[in-house]
């Protein structure tokens, strides 16, 4: 009895609620606009309106937007941005390398050269020395020996440290203003005690 | 009516946007008040049948011709305001508080004699305003229903059950 009242109830309520109102703008215009790019409806006469719950339900204000599109085309951009980043970077890295190899390879044939030209002065001097043994005070010939000695171990270790750090300018310059020094005071020494080449 | 009806179908299945827009000139105000009444909200219920027109164009492919075109879009037309529906958190289980739904119905759209049945229906949760319309309206069954909504057979037979005796109580 009861349900049937309410049955009753419920029909007078729905009934006496106006079903046809015209929205308050013209729907047309945005409608019309989206199906014009639609092109002719889908003529899939299997399909039947399914539940929406199969079906993707898309805000009608942004369903003109193509997000994938946009989506796809900004990963794109940024791969491709990274990549041209990192091929640049890769490039200056070995720009870096190869003027570091470059550099190395200068300063070893500088060094070099000293080399040459200090051990072919040093051999002519040890030479004149063995040669001048009587004329020169032994104790004098002692010092000037020990001091040699002196040179060639900080020369010893200025080559270790070049070789550790090919790259710092300083232990080279170094080592070649120790020879420049050490030829200047062989000169000296020479001229001090009349010896000649 | 019924052949002119069929006549503009058939123009809108070869494209004819000026027959589809005749079919939606005979149709929009109560597709509209139907979105109204399923949602409550005027700017929605526009959105929502701009919607269901939109994919009734995509779909009319498959519109046979069994049933009325009106019916066919009815159909469409709750598909798409419970698939909106169902998005929303808003989706809520069973409130029959009074006060739950104030904005429902689009009240400024009703005349001043209807208010006392705006009142009722505010009570009701979405869930049970969406039975109640679908099966005392549009007529469909418990099944359709659950398989249109995604909720229970058993729940929308309650829902309908609830919302009636609430409806009863409200009006008498």
């Amino acid at each position: 009895m009861n349900d049937k009242r309410n049955d009753y109830s419920a029909m007078r309520i729905l009934d006496s609620l106006e079903w046809d109102i015209e929205p308050e703008r013209d729907l047309w215009p945005d409608i019309h606009s989206n199906i014009r790019f639609a092109g002719k409806p889908q003529l899939e006469h299997d399909e039947e309106v399914q539940p929406l719950s199969a079906q993707p339900n898309v805000h009608p204000r942004t369903r003109t937007i193509r997000w994938a599109p946009i989506s796809m085309a900004a990963c794109m951009m940024l791969a491709l941005g990274a990549f041209i980043m990192s091929t640049m970077s890769y490039q200056r890295t070995q720009q870096t390398y190869a003027m570091q190899e470059s550099f190395i390879e200068f300063q070893k044939s500088q060094i070099g050269l000293i080399e040459q030209q200090h051990q072919h002065v040093r051999a002519q001097f040890v030479a004149l020395l063995d040669g001048e043994l009587g004329a020169i005070d032994p104790t004098t010939v002692a010092e000037v020996r020990a001091v040699l000695l002196t040179i060639d171990e900080a020369s010893l270790e200025l080559k270790k440290a070049i070789l550790a750090q090919p790259l710092n300018k300083n232990y080279s310059t170094m080592l070649a203003r120790t020879y420049q020094e050490e030829l200047k005071l062989l000169n000296k020494f020479k001229a001090k005690n009349g010896m000649s080449i | 009516m019924q052949q002119e009806e069929s006549q503009l179908v058939l123009r809108c299945k070869n494209g004819d946007h000026t027959a589809f827009e005749l079919l939606y000139r005979d149709n929009v105000g109560k597709v509209y008040a139907l979105c109204l009444r399923m949602c409550g909200r005027k700017d929605l219920a526009e959105d929502l049948a701009q919607e269901a027109f939109i994919r009734a164009w995509q779909k009319i492919g498959s519109f046979r011709g069994d049933s009325a075109f009106s019916s066919w879009l009815y159909r469409l037309t709750s598909n798409v305001v419970i698939g909106h529906m169902r998005k929303q958190a808003k989706w809520q289980e069973e409130n029959f508080d009074d006060h739950a739904h104030e904005h429902i119905l689009g009240v400024q759209h009703i005349e001043d004699h209807r208010s006392d049945v705006e009142k009722a229906l505010r009570g009701l949760s979405e869930q049970a305003r969406v039975v109640l319309i679908m099966h005392e309206y549009l007529g469909y069954k418990h099944n359709e229903i659950s398989e249109a909504t995604g909720m229970a057979v058993g729940t929308s037979k309650t829902h309908l059950h609830r919302a009636k005796a609430y409806l009863a109580k409200r009006a008498a």
